[in-house]
């Protein structure tokens, strides 16, 4: 028996660094395909489960609550008025560095689907309610930040 | 039916950082005292063992390969869940009641202080395609959501900044936490904004720490004749995984997860048949939002009732006497058994100057964190 041996401890602690490259590419599938392809034409595409009439932004293969199939008929396009719902002025980074200048991040409803999307606000006074209106990047590559944000 | 029991809880830490032992010799620190408080031998009289821990959080993939020996579980039957404690706590419930087996032994352990690179794991849990991409910290969910739930129960910042002091200041009479300190509201007021609304003194500060639970079938309880503290009920639920899907003003996973276990439990007024609450609250608005979604308090009534004093130590609904997540210090899949060994030394008449009196039934709720919508709520009684 040893008692107390780890309060004897008087080396500094002994322990090895490791990293692992961590590195995937992920697919939009066929859902995220239609949506991100139409943001490089500056649409913003949703579609709505015919059984339970819920709208999806972005669109969604299957229903989450009824599980049925949403098909090619259940797309269409909103025209990317939206409401803030909520937002965040952000002082950190990913990595926990302070940002050189703060991030502003909105949830927003955008008309025409019953979900919740988040992307930059541009606006100076947000106040949740207010309305607001999608903002289009000029050089679309079909990725998220085809979108500014909304204004 | 037979009821299960908790017969035996080991912890070890919480610190900011354990650095004499290794993962595998803290986690063995706590099995030696949850087997000594069961008087049980874990190499002969334990059925089956369950650990909770992460692949990315422990720094080596198949990190369940790595459970066993620790917690004399070599060659024996062991299997790890990805989630809180008492996520594994449930595992080991339904497997009691199977008949099965009637010893069994969860684990969950945090070894943060490891982890050189944590805010960029914990952003690797985002959707990549929708949500990852944008340059924040992790926090900022929880600051959208603050917002929403502002807006939604008229809750006060002020109250908020009293949930943080309080938890905070409770945490000195608690020798297993990490962040005791004298704090008013007007301190936590006054720290850095991470993410507005959200202020650095509402964010719980991560912890090493391992806590080690025994559980048995009324059988073996009755031989032992220990300390038992039973299990009423228990359950896990998630919301939706998706920022598009999920709710954001009030905490539906625990509304859900509340629905199974006080049925499971008998429980019809948890804030009358209740006498203590072991709340998440990783950051400060969560144990109120939370309070209200499990039906303890009405939408917007939680933090009137922080403003009374009603959650004090002293007042009718004891929340966090610990020191909560923000007090003990956020040890993240072991969150939930920090809240259940409070609740056993509440129920025991163990917890010292924390005492609440006539405490015989107790709930812990944890969370998972951000950005997960995954609770777990156990109930827990002296009969």
């Amino acid at each position: 028996m040893i008692l107390n041996k780890r309060n004897q401890h008087k080396l500094p602690t002994t322990s090895v660094k490791g990293d692992f490259p961590v590195t995937y590419h992920y697919t939009a599938g066929i859902a995220g395909e239609k949506f991100f392809l139409a943001l490089k034409d500056k649409k913003l595409l949703a579609n709505t489960c015919d059984s339970c009439k819920f709208s999806y932004l972005p669109p969604k293969m299957f229903c989450e609550d009824c599980f049925d199939e949403l098909d090619d008929g259940t797309y269409k396009e909103v025209d990317g008025t939206a409401e803030l719902f909520s937002y965040s002025e952000v002082f950190y980074d990913h990595r926990g560095d302070k940002l050189e200048k703060p991030l502003l991040l909105g949830l927003f409803k955008l008309n025409g689907s019953s979900t919740i999307f988040m992307h930059n606000l541009l606006v100076s006074e947000p106040k949740i309610g207010m309305k607001v209106k999608v903002v289009w990047s000029e050089h679309r590559v079909g990725s998220i930040f085809d979108l500014k944000g909304f204004e | 039916m037979e009821k299960v029991a908790i017969i035996g809880v080991g912890v070890e830490g919480f610190r900011s950082a354990i650095r004499e032992l290794s993962y595998k010799e803290m986690v063995y620190q706590a099995a030696v005292k949850a087997y000594d408080d069961a008087q049980i031998n874990p190499r002969e009289e334990v059925d089956t063992f369950i650990s909770c821990e992460e692949d990315f959080n422990m720094g080596t993939s198949i990190t369940d390969e790595y459970a066993p020996d620790q917690l004399g579980a070599a060659q024996r039957t062991v299997h790890t869940i990805t989630g809180d404690g008492i996520q594994g706590m449930a595992a080991a419930y339904m497997q009691i009641k199977t008949g099965m087996f009637d010893v069994a032994v969860v684990e969950a352990q945090s070894r943060v202080s490891d982890i050189l690179t944590h805010n960029q794991i914990t952003n690797f849990a985002f959707d990549p395609l929708y949500n990852r991409q944008f340059d924040a910290v992790y926090h900022s969910t929880a600051a959208l959501e603050k917002r929403a739930y502002l807006e939604y129960s008229g809750t006060s910042e002020e109250a908020i900044a009293e949930v943080a002091a309080k938890n905070y200041n409770n945490a000195l009479k608690n020798p297993i936490a990490a962040y005791g300190v004298r704090a008013k509201a007007s301190d936590i007021m006054n720290t850095d904004m991470i993410a507005s609304p959200l202020r650095d003194g509402e964010i719980s500060k991560p912890v090493d720490g391992a806590v080690v639970i025994v559980m048995a079938s009324e059988k073996v309880v009755k031989e032992k004749n220990g300390n038992p503290i039973y299990i009423n009920g228990i359950s896990y639920a998630t919301n939706s995984p998706n920022f598009d899907t999920r709710d954001w003003q009030y905490a539906k996973y625990a509304k859900l997860t509340a629905d199974r276990v006080y049925k499971m439990a008998g429980i019809n007024d948890p804030k009358e048949e209740i006498d203590v609450f072991e709340i998440d609250d990783t950051y400060a608005f969560k144990e109120l939002q939370h309070l209200e979604s499990l039906g303890v308090y009405d939408k917007g009534e939680a933090g009137k009732a922080m403003l009374n004093g009603d959650l004090g130590s002293k007042g009718s609904t004891p929340v966090n006497v610990s020191g909560g997540v923000l007090g003990v210090g956020n040890a993240h899949d072991v969150n939930g058994l920090q809240r259940i060994a409070e609740l056993v030394d509440q129920l025991r008449g163990h917890a010292g100057r924390r005492q609440i009196s006539d405490a015989n039934t107790g709930m812990a709720f944890s969370w998972r964190g951000v950005p997960t919508t995954a609770g777990a709520l156990a109930i827990l009684s002296k009969e």
